[in-house]
């Protein structure tokens, strides 16, 4: 018996349009849960994550979007049954509804910052000695040393969450519901906005005046409009 | 009722790194769980920014990728 891999949920009775085909060029066809349609396409196991399936899953749930408002699911949400579909949206219905009327008219936006060249300055200390094998010679080198480590993460968190602010400032008009990741180097930030349909400029044009500054000239990248991945998390 | 927002669905060769990874960041690690098999959560590895690296390598290397550079915040 064939599972499910679900793509996204929409209001009930919004079907994914004739021939629309998913993973693996799998058709696409919508269940109905109650309240709500799930766009699902038959998988026999988990799917593997490859550019090829993540992208094809995204083109579904953008082509959702395109149509009426919708919940992306998390790739790889797959499901071995129905019943068992079913019971896991019985059970959040009440969230899921909540996240579809925030959803509506409204498009995640995305703006990523790119590290400084060189990394966090942090106050210089006495470089701590080593032996040949790389071990500390004494519990007050290895100490020094951890010491360190913990200030460059401190700073850099610092330095994150002063960008964070920046842009929340700078934002705040068109934005108010931010999603904040803290990736590794050579990114520093990556902040998800949810706006309203017809911001889109108004949001590019108030980040585009942030990339005009020393502080911030060459290291802004704004991505969207997206489907509301990142505020879809029930 | 809505207006498209499928702007990145463009071919891979089409896009920019930057989009590329924040496409994939999303996709497997954003949105709705409905499942409890989901592929790519790893001994719960917080895969944040290292979707390029979810591609290109099986589930065990990720967990010692990910644990080596300090991705899991």
């Amino acid at each position: 018996m064939s599972g499910f891999h679900p793509y996204c949920i929409v209001t009930a009775g919004c079907h994914p349009p004739q021939g629309l085909t998913g993973l693996d060029g799998a058709s696409v066809h919508g269940f109905d849960v109650g309240r709500f349609t799930v766009w699902v396409s038959e998988e026999r196991a988990a799917p593997p994550a490859d550019l090829e399936r993540v992208t094809a899953h995204h083109a579904v749930v953008a082509a959702a979007v395109a149509a009426t408002t919708a919940l992306p699911v998390r790739f790889g949400s797959w499901v071995p049954s129905h019943e068992a579909l079913a019971a896991r949206i019985q059970e959040s219905g009440d969230d899921l509804e909540a996240a579809l009327a925030s959803a509506a008219g409204r498009i995640e936006m995305g703006v990523s910052v790119r590290d400084v060249a060189s990394p966090p300055e942090v106050p210089e200390r006495r470089n701590a000695p080593r032996t040949v094998d790389g071990a500390y010679p004494d519990g007050r080198s290895y100490l020094r040393a951890l010491s360190r480590s913990y200030s460059v993460r401190h700073e850099r968190r610092r330095q994150q969450d002063e960008v964070a602010a920046e842009i929340a400032r700078r934002l705040a008009e068109v934005a108010p519901e931010t999603r904040v990741q803290y990736p590794e180097p050579p990114a520093l930030l990556s902040v998800a906005h949810l706006i309203a349909r017809g911001d889109e400029a108004r949001y590019r044009s108030l980040l585009a005046g942030l990339g005009r500054t020393p502080q911030y000239a060459g290291r802004l990248h704004v991505t969207g409009p997206w489907p509301p991945y990142s505020f879809a998390t029930t | 009722m809505s207006e498209p927002v499928g702007g990145h669905v463009a071919p891979f060769s089409d896009r920019d790194p930057i989009t590329l990874v924040e496409l994939v960041n999303r996709v497997v690690d954003r949105g709705v769980i409905l499942g409890g098999d989901l592929t790519i959560s790893v001994a719960d590895v917080d895969l944040l920014y290292v979707g390029l690296r979810v591609l290109l390598c099986s589930p065990d290397r990720l967990e010692h990728a990910t644990s080596s550079t300090g991705a899991s915040e």
